[in-house]
Order: structure tokens, then C-alpha cells, then sequence
């Protein structure tokens, strides 16, 4: 039982209901987005889940396809661990891993034949058929390249666009190309050899299938050098495969935001000043709460002349999910579009006219927001706008 | 081992959902066990179906309906109580979470007051009305759960804030509450439109009337439910300070406690003393006996006088000011409220389990030493890894919590069990020699009711056959 390799986790909770609702001076938030936006009953954030996840450790509870629909209602944002605070005294990790709880269950819930939600199923049947999540014709993976990108077939760096980004945000790999054109980098691409890195599968508790992807990319990418634009992407290759296959299996991958400052650093790309205005910048929950990429993005765009980047209330350890995360689109989308809404009321109380994040699940489910709302701002990743703003 | 699995609706399910709608109510296994544990380590309570109202005359229905079908009603807030759940009636039971209803009904600057539904945390109150530069006395800990509606019903005296040794107990800053009492009945209680229905305003406590509110101040819920609580405001201070004084032994820090209390007009706003325990040592560096004097004054002469008085009275009992970092870190933590707020490395060690006793002033060496070597030899014995804290700190300056609270690494059943007996031998053993666990909560109070006289208990037994002749509120709390 996956679970079982987070019993220390379960038993650190101590039910004091941090994980509820947060507050600070500035004001009084929600600390979980689903519990904000559902029926708020225990189990639809960490502490009560911590409870189920005890009642199944000790017997008291099975799973069952009720349940499923409950578990898989979770953004893994991360906010939970977060605001809980609660961290392991020798390491200083999270003591409280909710999302990895949340993730083992759902891996449990498949391993026990268990009835999931049709999203979470039609993620794993369109990944087996078509090696994407979307279930997107393979040859069409390419598809976002247009005549003037110059790509190099055997550069050793990989462009790796992800799901979302190839069929998607294809101008997100737009902008990422031309970008790297510019600044004289050569890369190659795999093409329609490309799958799903294994994410959505990881989070949806789909492990054998993910493992099977997961090895494909990984004898394609071993030893090449990966630049992705999805944060999703990037901490799979980063934080999943070595728990997926085995610690040796570790790519060597980057962030296009990593890549943007050394650019701008060594000044190898600069800007025009063409765009002008405020922005905002919303952190992924997979780069910034799993992997503290949080000043980078900052850096590019304060660097970009007639730029204001604008905060919003909820940033950095504390963003507000933008809904997109842990499946929860393909399970409940009215809900991870109400979140969405969220961000971008937020947004917009900032005064910024785009809102920029890094991470194409995050663009999407946020232009949906917009556009169900009708709210005068933008989305925009932020590889766009860089592009936008080249000399 | 039992599981909870039903196959049927439970028999008021169709009748709840009328009352609040499909989405608030679930009798699913999963849901019901996730309402089965607070912090205590008291085994699972898994009760019948849990339903979350969004009034106070949704309130009123679900409890009229438990009484026309004799179902026990259980009332839940933020579900920390660490003397774990009331029996309620397992398999059968309503479980009303009542933490939907958390709204700031009104802010009345010109007469302070903040008026609240009672499922809103006590923090989130404090934060809405310090947005406004006022403050209410609020939870000390757990800061983010605790709500109106549970502390004022579970905790002695409605519970208290972070300002305890000057403010006293939180039913003293609580002008009236609007109750739904076990017949559905809604009651007003305070000046308000309850007792004066030509008076629209709730601004004091006992005009009108015997102190009715009282009544339901730590009754752990058995008269009746809490929806709605009017608080008195207070304006923020200009200036708040701690002083952390070190001694080398628990005499001297207490002869100086004890001497601070008894200053009038009171130059504090909190003390506390903490000895050097080695979980304290190892987390936060501190490692002499402690205490921590926190002040507010809104003028610098004022705040003078009062750093005065302190160093006065800590240089009389022998001790120092502490200017170490780990005791600056520690008091800073504490005024800036951050102390109350991160819990994190408290939660950090594990299961827990918490003993609080109030005693007189007289007793309080006694009761700390018994409270101390109870758990910590009790572990020890049994060769169960442990980490603990205790604590002293004045409530009103009058009488005393003694803390202490152990902590356990990982899910060893056997240390569990040791736990959870130790936890309830130190409420009974406590409580036989005087002292009152300070939560009025499951477990809690069959202890305490344990040593009501006859006189007490006769006159419980009527207050409530009274007010709940179906005995369908809470029952078997306080053995009634």
C-alpha cells in the first residue's frame, strides 16, 4: 500500500485545523481552495483527510468510489503544507506531506480496482492510446512549429514542450523557440517521440502506466540537456522519476525561466520596451510551494523596460492555486474554474493588465476564468512575454 | 478490526437535505470518520450523519427534527478539543458542524462591540476587527481553529486569549449569544432584543435579567446551540512589549510570578513561566526558568513604568532579565502573536497529549510538580521516546493553568495506548486532588462531574431535563 510509506506524515497531524483557514494582518484567507469551493465537509481538505487517510491505515475505513470522488477533488497545490508549517525537525521538509498523502491514496484507490472519476480514467486511456493526455493525434505533437523556427535535429538541448504547451498553449512553445533562436541556442525536439512526461498520471495515482512513460522519455533524454516551459513537466523530471524508477534516473532538465536570467544576465537577449503596463505574476504551485522557484520569474520580468510588475495579496509560499492542478479540471471543472476566478478577482485588484505565470496549466485554466467572467486582463506565460518585448 | 461501512441512507437523511439542501449533508463512512477524532488521543466516535447549517432557523429545524425523532444532536466548531468528542450516540447521532456559519454580522464602533455567528474562529474575528483597529480577546491556541461557538461552550470561562493574566476568561468580554436551545427554540440572550425587546442593541451582559448567558459558558454544549456571539471591541494599544526574566530555579520564577500577580493596577498583560525541558532546549535554545511578562500601554512614560515594576520585581526574586536570543526570540515570538499563530514546531514532534489543570496560587507548586513527574514518569518507565513542554500562566492573575503537554514520534500502537490511558489518569488523578481540567469537553467532564456534590448534580440533572426533557442535546456530557 502506498499509504503506508506515509504513516509518519498521518500521525504527525495533530487535527489543530491550521490547514482550515489562515489569517495575517493584511487579512483573512482560506488555506484550501476545494474546501473554499465545495461542500466543506472535513474530508475535502488536509486535516479531515488526514483522519480518512488513519481510518484506512487502521481498518476503521475502505475505499470506495465515493470516496475516490472526494480524493481526487484536490488541486495538490500545496497550501495545506504550507500554512501547516509543520516540519521535520532534522531536515527541515514539510513533516506533513498532504500532497503525497493524497497522491498514495489515489495510487491505492487504483491498485484496489477501485471506481474513479471518467476524468481521471480518460487521462490514463488517452495517454495509453495517443501518449498524451488530451487523446491529440501523436503527429500533430510538432504541430506548434512554424516556418521560422530554427530547429537543430541533433542539438543536445531538448526543447520539451509537454502536453499542454504541444496542443494547448502551442504559442507558449512559439514564444520558448523563438526566444532560444534568438539567443543563438540551438535544440532539438522529439517530436511526435515526445509523451506525456508522467505527471497527470503521477498525480492521479496511475503509477504502472506513468512508469511506462516515464522510462520512453527517459531513454530518449538521458543524455541530452531539457528545457521545458510546464513546471509540471520540470518537477517530474526533476522530483518524480528518481521516486518512479530508481534515484539514478534523475534528467538533467531546467526551467525556461532559468534560462531566461542567465540569458538576460549574459545579455544575449534584450528588450525593445515595446510592451508597456503592469503585470502580475501568478506562481505555479509546481515551481514555486514544490520547488522555490520563486525569484526568477520576478527577476525577468522587473528586467523588461516599461514593465511594472504588480503583486498580488497571495504570492510566492502563499499563491492561491489558479485551480488547474492535481486533475481537478478533468474531475470537477466548475470548480477549478471558480478557483480560477479567484486569481483572477485578485489580479485585477491589483491594477496589472496581464497576468504572467510559467506554467501552461496554469495559462489555461486562467484564460478560462477570463473569458467566463469577462474581465479586462490577460493571461499571458511568460516566455510571451519575452518574445513580445525582443529587440 | 471494525470498519464503518453503511449501506443505507441514514433514516433522517431525506429530511436533513430538506432542511439545508443535498450539498451540506453526508452520511458517507469517510465523512462521518473524519468527524470522529480531536486532538485528544481518545479512540474514534463515528456518529450518524454530519449536515452543515447556514442559520440560525436551519439550526433550529435540524434540532426540532431531532426531537420529534429522539436523535442526539452533537454540536461541532473547530473540533479542537483535546478531551475528546462527546459520546453522542455512535452509528446514530447528528453531527451539526457548524463552522459554515462564520460570518461578522456587525461591527458597532460607537458602541464596541462585534457581533458574530458562532461557527467563525475566534482569529478570524480578531482579524476582521483589527482591520479596524480594534481587538477582541481571542484564542490563544489553537490560534486558527478554535471557533466562537466551541470555546465558548468547551472551554471554562469561554476560553481566553493571549492577554489572559489581565483579561481574565473571554466570558468576560462577551455582552450575549444567541442560542437554539434543545426544543429549537431561538433564545436571545445580553441586553439585546431578548431581554428588553424595545432594545435593539446588545452592549452588557446582565441588565434585565439573572446572567442567562452565563448559563451556557462552558456547558459544553448540553443547554443548547450556539449561533450567534456579541464580543466587547477594544482599541488596539500603541505600544505592546515583552520582557522574558530568567531564574535558576522553579522557586524563584514563581516567587516572582506570584508577586506580579498581586501588583494593582496590574503592569501586565500576560505572564507565563516555562521551565528548561529538553525538548524546549533542543527546538529553541532556551534553557533557564523562564517566564514572560508581556505589557501594553499606549504612552511611553506608561510603558516606562511598567518595565519599572518588572525589573523591580525580578531583581526581588532573585533573577535576571534575559537578553539571550533564544528567550528574545521566544518573547518576540509571543508579542507579535506569531508564537500563537505558527504552530508548526509544536506539531512538528507528533501525536500529542495535553493536561491542563486550573489551581489556586496556594497549589500550584503541587500541581505543577504532579503534572510533571505524572507524564514524564509514566513515559519513562514504559521506555517510550518522548518530548514535552509544561507551562504556568495566570489567568486574571488570580488563578492558574499548569500545562503539560507530551509529544510522540510515529504511530507505535503500544506507546498510543500508554498515551491515552496516561491522559485520562492525569484528568481523574488531577481532578480527585481539587484541580478542574480548564476544557469542558467529552471525556472532561464525566471526569468532573465524577466530583460534583449531590447538591451540584441534582441541580444539573433539573437545569437540564428542563430545558431538554428528550435529553437529545449532547448527550451524556457531564454523565447526564
Amino acid at each position: 500500500m502506498e499509504l503506508q510509506k506515509y504513516v509518519r506524515d498521518v500521525y504527525s497531524c495533530v487535527r489543530c485545523g491550521t490547514c482550515m483557514r489562515k489569517y495575517n494582518l493584511e487579512g483573512v484567507r482560506g488555506v484550501c481552495p476545494v474546501r473554499e469551493h465545495s461542500s466543506g465537509f472535513e474530508p475535502t481538505y488536509s486535516r479531515g483527510r488526514n483522519v480518512v487517510a488513519r481510518g484506512i491505515l487502521e481498518g476503521y475505513l475502505e475505499y470506495t468510489p465515493a470516496l475516490a470522488k472526494v480524493l481526487y477533488e484536490c488541486t495538490l497545490c500545496a497550501n495545506c503544507r504550507q500554512q501547516c508549517g509543520a516540519k521535520d525537525p532534522d531536515t527541515g521538509r514539510p513533516r506533513i506531506d498532504v500532497p503525497a498523502i493524497t497522491k498514495a491514496m489515489r495510487a491505492d484507490l487504483f491498485a484496489a480496482g477501485v471506481e474513479v472519476p471518467e476524468g481521471v480514467k480518460k487521462f490514463g486511456e488517452n495517454i495509453e492510446r495517443t501518449y498524451n493526455i488530451l487523446g491529440a493525434p501523436m503527429e500533430e505533437r510538432a504541430g506548434w512549429l512554424s516556418p521560422d523556427i530554427e530547429v537543430t535535429p541533433d542539438a543536445n538541448v531538448v526543447y520539451f514542450p509537454g502536453c499542454l504547451t504541444a496542443y494547448r498553449a502551442p504559442e507558449v512553445a512559439q514564444a520558448t523557440a523563438r526566444i532560444l533562436n534568438k539567443a543563438g541556442i540551438q535544440f532539438s525536439i522529439l517530436g511526435a517521440e515526445e509523451y506525456c512526461c508522467g505527471d497527470p498520471l503521477i498525480m492521479t495515482g496511475q503509477l504502472q502506466l506513468a512508469r511506462g512513460v516515464a522510462r520512453h522519455n527517459y531513454e530518449l533524454l538521458k543524455n541530452k540537456s531539457i528545457i521545458t516551459t510546464c513546471a509540471g513537466c520540470y518537477r517530474t523530471f526533476r522530483e518524480e522519476y528518481p521516486k518512479l524508477l530508481g534515484k539514478e534516473f534523475r534528467l538533467r532538465s531546467r526551467h525556461m525561466v532559468g534560462v531566461l536570467v542567465e540569458l538576460i544576465g549574459a545579455g544575449k537577449i534584450k528588450f525593445n520596451g515595446a510592451i508597456k503596463g503592469k503585470v502580475t505574476y501568478h506562481d505555479p504551485c509546481e515551481l514555486g510551494r514544490e520547488l522555490g522557484v520563486y525569484d526568477q520569474p520576478r527577476q525577468v520580468i522587473r528586467s523588461i523596460p516599461g514593465i511594472e510588475l504588480v503583486e498580488m495579496y497571495r504570492r510566492r509560499e502563499n499563491a492561491w492555486c489558479c485551480g488547474g492542478g492535481g486533475g481537478l479540471k478533468a474531475v470537477n471543472p466548475e470548480m477549478a474554474l471558480e478557483i480560477a476566478q479567484d486569481r483572477v478577482e485578485e489580479a485585477l485588484a491589483t491594477g496589472a493588465q496581464w497576468i504572467v505565470s510559467a506554467c501552461p496549466s496554469c495559462k489555461t485554466n486562467i484564460r478560462d476564468a477570463i473569458q467566463a467572467t469577462g474581465a479586462e486582463l490577460q493571461v499571458m506565460d511568460i516566455t510571451e512575454l519575452v518574445a513580445a518585448s525582443l529587440v | 478490526m471494525t470498519t464503518v461501512v453503511r449501506t443505507a441512507h441514514h433514516p433522517l437523511y431525506d429530511d436533513l437535505v430538506a432542511i439545508v439542501g443535498p450539498k451540506f449533508v453526508s452520511d458517507d463512512d469517510f465523512v462521518r470518520f473524519a468527524y470522529s477524532m480531536d486532538p485528544s488521543p481518545q479512540l474514534p466516535r463515528v456518529q450518524g450523519i454530519v449536515v452543515r447549517p447556514g442559520t440560525t432557523q436551519e439550526v433550529s429545524d435540524i434540532v426540532k427534527l431531532a426531537n420529534y425523532t429522539r436523535t442526539p444532536v452533537v454540536p461541532s466548531g473547530g473540533r479542537c478539543s483535546l478531551y475528546g468528542l462527546p459520546p453522542g450516540l455512535p452509528g446514530k447521532a447528528i453531527v451539526v458542524d457548524m463552522t459554515r456559519m462564520r460570518r461578522v454580522l456587525n461591527i458597532d464602533e460607537e458602541n464596541s462591540a462585534v457581533t458574530v455567528e458562532a461557527g467563525i474562529t475566534l482569529a478570524e474575528m480578531a482579524t476582521k476587527v483589527q482591520e479596524r483597529g480594534w481587538d477582541v480577546h481571542t484564542a490563544a491556541q489553537p490560534y486558527y481553529g478554535d471557533t466562537v461557538g466551541g470555546q465558548l461552550s468547551g472551554v471554562m470561562g469561554g476560553g481566553t486569549g493571549a492577554e489572559l493574566t489581565s483579561a481574565g476568561w473571554n466570558t468576560h468580554h462577551l455582552y450575549g449569544l444567541k442560542v437554539v436551545l434543545p426544543d429549537g427554540t431561538i433564545l436571545q440572550t445580553g441586553t439585546g432584543p431578548g431581554t428588553n425587546t424595545s432594545q435593539r442593541i446588545t452592549y452588557a451582559r446582565e441588565p434585565g435579567s439573572p446572567d442567562i448567558t452565563g448559563l451556557f459558558i462552558g456547558d459544553a454544549g448540553i443547554f443548547g446551540i450556539k449561533t450567534e456571539a456579541t464580543y466587547r471591541m477594544y482599541r488596539l494599544p500603541k505600544i505592546r512589549e515583552g520582557w522574558a526574566c530568567a531564574f535558576d530555579t522553579f522557586e524563584d520564577a514563581w516567587r516572582f510570578c506570584k508577586t506580579m500577580a498581586l501588583i494593582e493596577p496590574q503592569p501586565y498583560a500576560m505572564i507565563v513561566m516555562i521551565p528548561p525541558t529538553a525538548t524546549l532546549k533542543a527546538l529553541m535554545g532556551l534553557k533557564d526558568w523562564l517566564t514572560m511578562c508581556i505589557f501594553k500601554a499606549n504612552r511611553e512614560d506608561e510603558a516606562e513604568w511598567k518595565r519599572a515594576v518588572i525589573k523591580e520585581a525580578v531583581k526581588d526574586a532573585g533573577g535576571r532579565l534575559s537578553d539571550d536570543p533564544a528567550s528574545r526570540e521566544w518573547v518576540d515570538r509571543a508579542v507579535s502573536l506569531k508564537a500563537h499563530r505558527e504552530m508548526g514546531e509544536f506539531a512538528s514532534l507528533g501525536v500529542w497529549t495535553y493536561l491542563e489543570l486550573i489551581a489556586p496560587p496556594s497549589e500550584v507548586p503541587e500541581c505543577f510538580h504532579f503534572v510533571k513527574s505524572l507524564h514524564e514518569g509514566t513515559l519513562e518507565k514504559n521506555n517510550i521516546p518522548y518530548h514535552s513542554n509544561n507551562g504556568i500562566v495566570s489567568v486574571g492573575g488570580n488563578q492558574w493553568i499548569i500545562t503539560s503537554i507530551i509529544f510522540l514520534e510515529g504511530s507505535d500502537a503500544r506507546a498510543m495506548g500508554v498515551m491515552r490511558e496516561l491522559w485520562a489518569r492525569g484528568l481523574e488523578m488531577g481532578t480527585e486532588r481539587g484541580w478542574f481540567p480548564d476544557a469542558h469537553q467529552g471525556y472532561g467532564t464525566i471526569v468532573i462531574a465524577k466530583h460534583w456534590s449531590p447538591e451540584v448534580a441534582n441541580f444539573m440533572r433539573t437545569l437540564k431535563r428542563a430545558l431538554d426533557p428528550n435529553n437529545i442535546m449532547n448527550p451524556g456530557l457531564w454523565s447526564l
